[in-house]
């Protein structure tokens, strides 16, 4: 992992995430990742890795996402080649570490992967055009919804204080998916586990991000949760490697 | 709290639901009397016994339909949209368009 | 920690011999000491001991005064469920001293005292309860008009609780969202035995109990026929349930609420559990009854259960000298407890006839040398001479008739033990019933959902084995309901010995004062008269007397309340029935329903830029919008000089909160044409059209512009509030039609900004190079994609403001970055941002209407002067039907717009009256002075006669004064639009 310090100024950037005032001001280094700056290290790496094994709360607002929806987006996406979940609220993992998540019967939801590169993703929104993809339509995710996650051991405890479905392991597996209501407003959950550390995706409406933001912080706060970089993540899922070995 | 089974999320908490009116069938706008159309627009049946109602899944802006019994609040069921109007409707009482194209 | 100073002591109490030696005290840490003060003075308990208990151990027993009469109180179930033992913590008012451990230096009061405990001045009250019929508060302070409000005053000095702590320290309590199989309320015998056999079927199970330990009444109940075995048995139902991997335990937790799909809410700790269960099993037990005779209320009475939750939870002697008054075997078996943990006990009084054949448990007794008198009841109570304790019971014969033949016995300590009732409040919660066995005297608990089942003392099974079996057996229901049974479920009748409820343990005393609900002080006689007074219905009886509405709630007077109703009426008890259990079952603090107020607030992207600029944010549905820029007291200057800036240089507003919907499929068009009026088959791409959508009774819901930017992609606006529900009749209206087409709410995914004023081109053209913005290539109402550094923007050339104009349409994420490129581009031609206020005040003068501000839940657009924005040739469009009916009936007001000349006059609210000869005729919407116009102006709906050009009307404004204003022509300000088209 680099240790290299790392000294990008979120602002720099064009594109920003609507957290970016918080972390700079929590003393969070960033990278940039495609077009955007992620916040990636808050305290030492092993402090930031060792924080989010137990619970930890990660922007990754600024990485890319896209959405697909319409009769035939099952047809185009499968013709681009990607794997599609078999029924709506799962989610597939593809080959490079993309997240496909079904939504509904003809909506899905791409998430880039965390780690290499998103050209794939890119690629495809760039195949994309209203005459080209039959009765499939481009959904501007990125930009419509924040992408937070929830990681740790404790995640599901913290989860349950303010989220109303059934997270358990038994009841909601890995890769699954659920569209409901957590404080007042629409959240679409993906566990989608981080080696053997429990991870779930929150997004919402990106308007409402920084008030998800706090009301996470909040019910946080009993279980010493805090804000980890994207580092910390990568860094549990390369654990799933090493002990599978 | 009373939870209703979303045909696309399944089981949740009532709260996550918007109530939509009750179902019922629309009047030819065109040819029905004016008190007829009245009766649709303004007027609900309120039947105390089995009903069947629009609910919209807020989370997913998904609507479909739920017969409920109004006197002891049991849900028996709730199924898409799709069970109801199976075929697009491009009836004279629906559409913008005569058949000519003329709408404008 | 530090520690609370205490108050001054003033006496030491001296540690009796109260304290019985282990095993006694289940609960107790012995070699724990601690030390708290009750009403000043210093006593010391034990780790484990409740506030009463420890009292209790140092022979304090008055604990309260009560809530009307002032009577001295103690200790009657031990169990938290009466409000004998309420008294005052430094922070907390009513707690409940016989379920409240004692911490160090905890600082315990009395409450509802005047003066000191022992010495209450207002103890006299209870000679005047002759005079305090039941409801004279109804009766006595009605009149004249208003008086109330003194007497309540002093009312409530007499009869006070607690005092709450203003200056409290807040605490964090939190919910959370449990779910289970099955949850078992109740950890006794039937609740452990229900939950070990829904376990070993697979089930999660929580298991919920208020003590600290499971076990419930085997914690303290005798067998003193069957000890060992009973104990045995009692321990394997523990060991069977603890550290179970499917069994949850929470203890020290109430289930306080059932609520529709066994929707749980179980309080324990600082949570609020919300706990979602598949199938509910009640095993909550019964509660004690007290009999009620004269000064029945006296500290020293209890139920026989407090007095060995006393002698065995808290190795506490419940008395010195004790008296047994019984209706049933559990009177025995209390009696042979009490002998052995050291009270005398002389007599039991048994209300029964001696039975024919003989009972062990009467030999048992009769050997230890007490007298039975049977078919006798203690008919008063004698109190000390200081008047707080038990001094003496007097008891007769049944069919004595004679006043002199009572019998005084001298005592310390009466138990009580004539009865139960199954704690029925949360099962009625569920929906079940409570009816009355005529036979076993007792209150049964049936009809209960099919997803809820109880079992035990609650079932009315009361031997130990036919409680296991209760339970399993319950929980043999739920499995099935769960479809996890492997088995038949196999109904058994349970052999019981005798009821244990005595039939009518009710003994009036011409005198009084025979306490029928302790919390209000409600005698016999209040009863009987609340139905002489008509008030004949149990629910009446109760807010007619207040019998039940107490903090115990009715847990000990409903059935002494029912009894006593059904015979004054001539009825039976189970046509009497109960009053209405409702949540919460015990109390529960504020905080536990109180938490997280949830308020999803929206911030655009340059939500932080607005503050920067030192904007005064308000909220305009979800959203926080700047209202204008600058200091709060100078708005009217600042308003005015924001809109004189646009209408001379060029000005920016951040709309991201306008709401964005794409509407994209080969149908595209024709569903536009559907869901608004106006018409768009023929629009072309790269134009965009107003859109106002009528619901289908032919009223205004929302209106935007629908911009086409592909033969089958429109991108429609929508305003701020009205988007979602937009989106949703679009989606409600399409589930019916099934064309082919998508629809997609964006609002959110993009960030927008108006830049408008005669100088908007020429910053436009600074930054965007790939759009020709001149009038001739880009004109009013067009739109063109472009760029702006790598920026994709949709551009819509509108003129909502009246002047020259773009809106620029980003992804969201680069809205601060587009904020910044504009604001640094607009430096050299006078650009400044505005806020709502200026963009309401711009809107005015060109007379265009705000949906939700200028209409209401009726407005139809001819009413509003937009009959140009139905397109009448259309076969449909959504609410047609009804516009062609109001067209025919012909309209009742119209929006004007109104103009009052100079600057000085007052300017009209919304919501003003428009008046006519001392008649409403109508009302402002929209008011606001206009520097530009040098006048106020204004919409008001008026009569349609009035709402002609040259007309005058009346407003009534702020402080009643009639302002003269003038109808004229919309809009106000360049009628023909040419500001917007250059």
């Amino acid at each position: 992992m680099d240790q290299s310090p790392l000294t990008l100024v979120p602002g720099s950037l064009l594109r920003r995430s609507p957290l970016y005032r918080r972390h700079a001001e929590t003393g969070a280094s960033f990278r940039q990742v495609d077009d955007c700056a992620v916040p990636y290290r808050f305290r030492s790496h092993q402090e930031d890795t060792d924080m989010a094994r137990q619970l930890g709360l990660v922007d990754l607002c600024g990485l890319t996402k896209v959405g697909y929806k319409g009769p035939g987006a099952s047809l185009w996406l499968g013709q681009e080649g990607l794997l599609l979940p078999a029924e709506p609220n799962l989610a597939v993992l593809q080959p490079d570490g993309m997240l496909v998540a079904r939504l509904s019967l003809d909506e899905f939801l791409v998430l880039r992967n965390l780690e290499s590169d998103s050209s794939l993703i890119c690629d495809m929104e760039s195949a994309w055009s209203l005459d080209s993809a039959v009765q499939t339509y481009l959904l501007p995710r990125r930009d419509s919804h924040c992408w937070l996650a929830v990681v740790g051991a404790e995640a599901r405890q913290m989860l349950s204080k303010i989220c109303a479905i059934n997270l358990h392991l038994d009841e909601f597996p890995n890769l699954k998916i659920a569209q409901t209501i957590i404080a007042d407003l629409s959240v679409i959950i993906i566990r989608h586990d981080l080696g053997l550390t429990p991870c779930f995706y929150l997004l919402a409406d990106v308007a409402l991000t920084e008030y998800l933001w706090e009301v996470l912080q909040d019910a946080m706060d009993e279980f010493a949760g805090a804000t980890v970089g994207l580092a910390a993540l990568l860094t549990l899922k390369t654990l799933l490697v090493e002990s599978s070995k | 709290m009373k939870q209703l089974c979303c045909p696309l999320n399944g089981l949740r908490n009532i709260s996550e639901f918007l109530y939509g009116g009750e179902y019922h069938a629309k009047p030819d706008q065109i040819s029905c009397s004016a008190r007829d159309w009245a009766e649709h627009v303004f007027f609900d049946e309120n039947n105390a016994g089995l009903v069947i109602e629009w609910w919209c899944h807020l989370p997913t802006s998904y609507w479909f339909l739920v017969e409920r019994n109004t006197v002891s609040d049991e849900i028996l069921r709730s199924f898409p949209c799709s069970d109801i109007y199976k075929q697009r409707d491009d009836s004279p009482a629906s559409a913008s368009r005569d058949k000519g194209g003329q709408g404008e | 920690m530090t520690r609370l100073p205490l108050r001054p002591v003033t006496r030491v109490v001296k540690v009796s011999d109260n304290r019985l030696p282990p095993p006694y005290g289940l609960r107790l840490q012995r070699q724990e000491t601690v030390r708290f003060s009750f009403d000043g003075k210093r006593f010391t308990g034990f780790s484990g001991d409740t506030v009463a208990s420890a009292l209790a151990a140092s022979d304090q027993w008055l604990l309260s005064r009560s809530f009307k009469y002032h009577r001295p109180r103690g200790v009657l179930t031990m169990a938290g469920q009466d409000a004998n033992t309420l008294v005052q913590l430094s922070a907390n008012p009513n707690v409940q001293a016989d379920v409240h451990p004692i911490t160090a230096d905890l600082q315990v009061s009395a409450q509802n005292v005047s003066g000191s405990l022992d010495r209450d001045r207002f103890a006299w009250l209870g000679y005047l309860s002759r005079f305090l019929p039941v409801a004279f508060y109804y009766k006595a302070f009605f009149r004249p008009k208003g008086i109330w409000q003194l007497w309540a005053r002093l009312i409530r000095k007499y009869a006070g609780l607690g005092r709450i702590d203003a200056g409290f320290e807040p605490d964090r309590y939190d919910k959370q969202y449990c779910f289970y199989d099955v949850v078992v309320v109740g950890g006794g015998p039937a609740g452990l035995s229900a939950a070990a056999t829904a376990a070993a079927a697979g089930a999660k199970v929580l298991l919920v109990d208020e003590n600290p330990e499971l076990g419930g009444s085997l914690n303290y109940t005798e067998f003193p026929l069957d000890n060992l075995r009973c104990m045995a048995l009692g321990q394997q139902l523990i060991d069977n349930v603890v550290d179970h991997a499917l069994i949850d335990i929470k203890t020290n937790a109430v289930c306080n609420g059932w609520f529709a799909d066994n929707w749980l809410g179980v309080v324990g700790g600082r949570r609020l559990f919300k706990v979602r269960a598949k199938q509910v099993i009640m095993c909550m037990g019964s509660l004690e009854q007290a009999a009620v005779f004269r000064n029945n209320d006296l500290p020293g009475i209890m139920m026989s259960s407090a007095a060995l939750r006393l002698i065995h939870l808290y190795a506490v002697r419940p008395g010195r000298k004790g008296v047994v008054l019984c209706g049933n075997w559990d009177g025995y078996r209390c009696a042979l407890a009490l002998v052995e943990a050291g009270v005398e006990v002389q007599t039991l009084v048994d209300l029964r006839a001696k039975p024919k054949v003989s009972h062990p448990l009467l030999e048992k007794v009769e050997a230890l040398g007490i007298r039975i008198r049977f078919q006798q009841f203690v008919s008063q109570a004698l109190a000390s001479s200081q008047g707080h304790h038990l001094a003496a019971v007097e008891v007769r014969q049944f069919d004595s008739a004679d006043a002199c033949s009572g019998a005084l016995l001298g005592c310390d300590l009466l138990v009580m033990a004539v009865g139960y009732t199954p704690a029925y409040q949360l099962a009625c919660q569920a929906g079940a019933l409570v009816s009355y066995d005529e036979t076993a005297e007792t209150f049964v608990v049936n009809n209960l959902p099919h997803d809820c089942h109880i079992a035990g003392s609650m079932n009315s099974v009361w031997k130990l084995d036919n409680v296991i079996a209760d339970g399993a057996a319950a929980a043999q229901r739920a499995l099935s309901g769960l479809d996890m049974l492997r088995n038949e479920v196999s109904i058994r009748a349970y052999e019981e010995e005798q009821s244990p409820n005595f039939s009518w343990p009710i003994f009036p005393h011409k005198r009084g004062m025979e306490f029928v609900d302790f919390d209000e002080d409600l005698q016999v006689e209040d009863i009987i008269n609340a139905v002489k007074d008509g008030y004949e219905h149990v629910q009446l009886v109760k807010r007619y007397s207040t019998a039940g509405m107490g903090p115990s709630q009715g847990r000990h007077s409903a059935l002494t309340i029912a009894r006593l109703v059904a015979t004054e009426r001539g009825i039976t008890v189970s046509e009497t029935g109960v009053s209405t259990a409702r949540p919460p079952y015990s109390a529960e603090l504020l905080a536990h329903s109180a938490g997280r107020s949830f308020f999803p607030a929206r911030r655009s992207h340059m939500h932080y830029r607005h503050i920067e600029l030192g904007a005064q944010m308000m909220q305009a549905g979800a959203w926080y919008r700047p209202a204008f820029y600058g200091p709060e007291q100078h708005q009217h200057t600042l308003v005015q000089e924001e809109a004189r800036n646009i209408r001379t240089n060029v000005g920016i507003i951040d709309l991201s909160t306008l709401g964005g919907i794409e509407v994209r499929g080969v149908d595209a068009a024709e569903f536009l044409n559907r869901i608004y009026t106006y018409g768009f088959i023929k629009q072309p791409v790269g134009k965009a059209r107003y859109a106002l959508q009528v619901n289908e009774a032919g009223a205004i819901i929302d209106d935007g512009v629908a911009c086409r930017l592909h033969r089958d992609h429109f991108y429609v606006t929508a305003t701020t509030g009205g988007v979602d529900g937009v989106v949703r009749s679009m989606l409600k209206w399409n589930a019916q039609w099934r064309l082919s087409v998508d629809i997609a709410n964006v609002t959110s995914a993009f960030c927008a900004i108006n830049i408008a004023g005669p100088n908007a081109r020429s910053v436009l053209k600074t930054l965007c190079q790939d759009v020709d913005l001149e009038d001739a290539a880009f004109p009013y109402m067009g739109v063109r994609q472009g760029t702006i550094k790598d920026i994709g923007l949709r551009l819509i050339r509108v003129g909502f403001v009246g002047e020259l104009g773009y809106e620029l349409h980003a992804p969201q994420q680069y809205g601060e970055a587009l904020w910044d490129m504009l604001m640094n581009a607009g430096s050299a031609h006078g650009l400044a941002p505005f806020g709502v206020e200026a963009q309401r005040l711009l809107r005015l003068e060109k007379g265009h209407i705000i949906v939700g501000q200028d209409t209401d839940a009726m407005t139809n657009p001819l009413e509003v002067q937009m009959g140009w924005a139905l397109a009448r040739a259309k076969p449909f469009f959504v609410g047609s039907r009804s516009l062609q009916e109001l067209e025919k009936s012909g309209l009742k007001r119209v929006l004007a717009g109104f103009i009052i000349q100079g600057q000085s006059a007052s300017v009209p609210l919304e919501g003003h009256l428009v008046v006519d000869k001392g008649a409403i005729t109508g009302r402002v919407t929209s008011c606001h002075y206009s520097q530009t116009l040098k006048a106020v102006i204004g919409l008001a709906y008026v009569p349609v006669q009035q709402g002609v050009a040259g007309q005058s009307i009346s407003i009534k404004v702020e402080d009643g004064a009639l302002v003269s204003a003038q109808i004229v022509e919309l809009p106000f300000f360049d009628p023909d639009n040419l500001r917007q088209r250059v």
